[in-house]
């Protein structure tokens, strides 16, 4: 059964429609996480409108490989010129752009495209073989296990946010404020809509989250905006070293490890994957000392750690509908609107989906290297485009891209809203992702806490043995800051 | 201070969620669940608003580079509701560049002229979707 889903998957990418969708969304993936200033989150969110008249498989074999490149275009221009694509290449940076000193650039991002692919090949391969038994297991769960359940994924991502708890704390309130204006979603009364018809399904999704993500970015970049040009590099013509890679197997499989799991986290995402892993790597290393002035060792367990993550980070989001990252809460918002139910019915309804989806992440991987490796010169392009240009396309990127959602000039006011707002939350460091999560997951927490309590009552929480076990964690996760603190 | 008042404005953010919500409450308990939220949002945002504050001179003001794009952005939605997608884009394309010092004017019209043209015809004709 296993086999014939995962060649159902295998058969929809090897269509010319399938390829054509997977090429396009390596090669928009690359040069999205080259582009300074841009994320994979912001990538995909605006990938999103042009895929409405799509059948959903094909748009997430589009969203998907985007999303994989964008984790690996991020260290081009990280290594290259110290300008991180993706924040999850900054850890890149640190040996990228010293080897790049020492002339040694074309050596490094040849590394850098290895790691991900080998990385992203891991990461998937766990995804396939954890995410379908996790669903399994949770297709039995009731309201009370998916109320615990949402909560716990809230919680874990104040429990990531370290010294920023309280601030992590405002965010996921926030979000969950927001996603209570609708209509009732069991008794059709008005709340806080105040007679907006717009407002009696809530506020959509994508504009919120592009709003945050896009515009929201753009605002905060343009504070440190200056007009001078990125200086251009050319990569000189040094052998490539692929030989390293057989010389450091064990780093790449711990590196690729360490990202899948802490993918799995939600709220974690592809930074602290790679910052564990860069640190891990370092602590066993026997070249300590080389590590910041120029080892490939870092970005190999920088760049296989980030781009494991994102294989880790869809197996919450599909087995169980719970964004293990930004990006994945963007996902989680696209599945939504092509009319699917996230979670793990969608082993059921959808298994071409599914299996597309593992499919198209898998081969993504292995375009990475051809384009990574063949292209490397070429994506340093993106440098020569001037900043005020870029911000100016994404700027009508992202209101064309809300509009369409419901054909509204409502949901693109919604974006501006959300981009003064992801523009102060950035610069007082409160995570954008924690609203959008408390946005994505308050439905889910507020519909199966009352449908819970219907059914079996307050006693309903605390005799389900899983629905007791996510709360329990979710009370570590929420204590940990304070200890943490303390100590 | 800059920091101070976004937080202000949370709280009366949450306040005003508080209060909608409490007022509320006897007619229906769907205002049940908000409430909650507001409360621990409120009690939140306290904790942060009399926490000692680091300053750092980035933090501390606006940019004016971005209260101008944040401007010229709110013209340009508001051109949109009334005159619809081509002209007001095509001038937020040639605007937006030229504002942010980029002084090549000749690629910033011929790029305005093709972007907005391109993105509503590819909108129109390849996804079936009219912009306004």
């Amino acid at each position: 059964m296993f086999f014939t889903n995962l060649l159902t998957g295998f058969e929809l990418l090897f269509t010319p429609l399938g390829m054509g969708m997977l090429i396009l969304g390596v090669v928009l993936g690359i040069f999205i996480g080259a582009v300074p200033g841009m994320s994979p989150s912001m990538g995909v969110a605006l990938l999103i409108p042009i895929s409405f008249g799509m059948d959903p498989t094909f748009a997430f074999i589009l969203f998907v490989s985007a999303y994989q490149a964008a984790n690996y275009g991020g260290s081009i221009t990280a290594i290259a010129v110290n300008a991180p694509g993706t924040p999850s290449s900054v850890v890149t940076a640190i040996d990228g752009y010293e080897l790049t000193k020492q002339g040694r650039a074309r050596e490094a991002l040849n590394t850098a495209v290895i790691s991900s692919a080998f990385g992203g090949i891991v990461g998937v391969i766990l995804l396939i073989v954890f995410s379908a038994s996790i669903a399994k297991i949770a297709l039995k769960f009731g309201p009370a296990e998916y109320f615990a359940l949402a909560f716990f994924g809230l919680s874990t991502v104040v429990a990531f946010a370290g010294s920023n708890a309280l601030k992590a704390i405002v965010g996921v309130l926030l979000g969950l404020l927001v996603n209570s204006i609708r209509l009732d979603s069991f008794t059709g009364d008005e709340r806080f809509t105040f007679g907006i018809i717009e407002l009696y399904d809530g506020i959509s999704f994508l504009p919120a989250m592009i709003g945050l993500f896009a515009l929201g970015e753009i605002f905060y970049q343009l504070e440190s905006y200056n007009s001078e040009k990125t200086k251009f590099l050319s990569l000189n013509k040094t052998k490539s070293l692929i030989s390293n890679f057989f010389n450091s197997k064990l780093t790449l499989v711990k590196s690729s490890l360490i990202g899948t799991f802490v993918g799995v986290i939600p709220g974690a995402g592809a930074t602290v994957a790679s910052f564990i892993s860069y640190g891990e790597v370092k602590r066993c290393s026997k070249q300590k000392d080389k590590f910041g002035k120029g080892s490939l060792e870092g970005i190999m367990a920088s760049e296989a750690a980030n781009s494991s993550s994102v294989g880790g980070a869809l197996v919450p989001l599909l087995a169980l509908g719970i964004p293990g990252s930004a990006t994945d809460a963007v996902l989680l918002g696209a599945l939504t609107l092509h009319g699917l139910v996230p979670g793990p019915e969608l082993f059921q309804t959808n298994v071409s989906l599914v299996y597309g989806i593992f499919a198209a992440v898998l081969f993504a991987n292995i375009l990475i290297i051809f384009f990574g490796l063949l292209g490397n010169s070429l994506w340093l392009q993106v440098l020569k485009i001037p900043k005020s240009i870029i911000y100016t396309l994404i700027i009508t990127l992202c209101f064309i891209g809300s509009y369409t959602v419901q054909n509204s000039l409502f949901d693109a006011w919604v974006c501006f809203a959300f981009g003064i707002l992801g523009w102060f939350l950035k610069k007082y460091k409160i995570p954008s992702a924690t609203v959008v999560l408390g946005l994505v997951l308050g439905q889910m927490l507020e519909t199966n806490f009352r449908r819970s309590l219907i059914i079996s009552g307050y006693s309903g929480f605390l005799t389900k043995p899983i629905c007791l076990i996510f709360l329990i964690l979710s009370l570590f996760s929420l204590i940990i800051p304070v200890f943490s603190k303390k100590t | 201070m800059i920091e101070k008042s976004f937080l202000f404005f949370l709280l009366l953010f949450s306040v005003f969620f508080l209060f909608f919500s409490g007022i509320n409450l006897e007619k229906t308990d769907v205002f049940l669940i908000p409430f909650i939220y507001s409360i621990v949002l409120l009690i939140s945002l306290l904790v942060l608003f009399f926490k000692k504050i680091e300053k750092t001179s980035e933090e501390s003001k606006l940019s004016k580079k971005t209260l101008t794009i944040i401007s010229i952005t709110f013209l340009y939605l508001l051109f949109l509701n009334f005159y619809g997608f081509l002209m007001p884009t095509l001038l937020f394309c040639c605007i937006t560049p030229i504002s942010l010092n980029n002084k090549n004017y000749f690629t910033i019209g011929i790029l305005s002229l093709v972007w907005t043209f391109g993105i509503f015809n590819l909108f129109k004709y390849v996804f079936q979707i009219t912009l306004p």
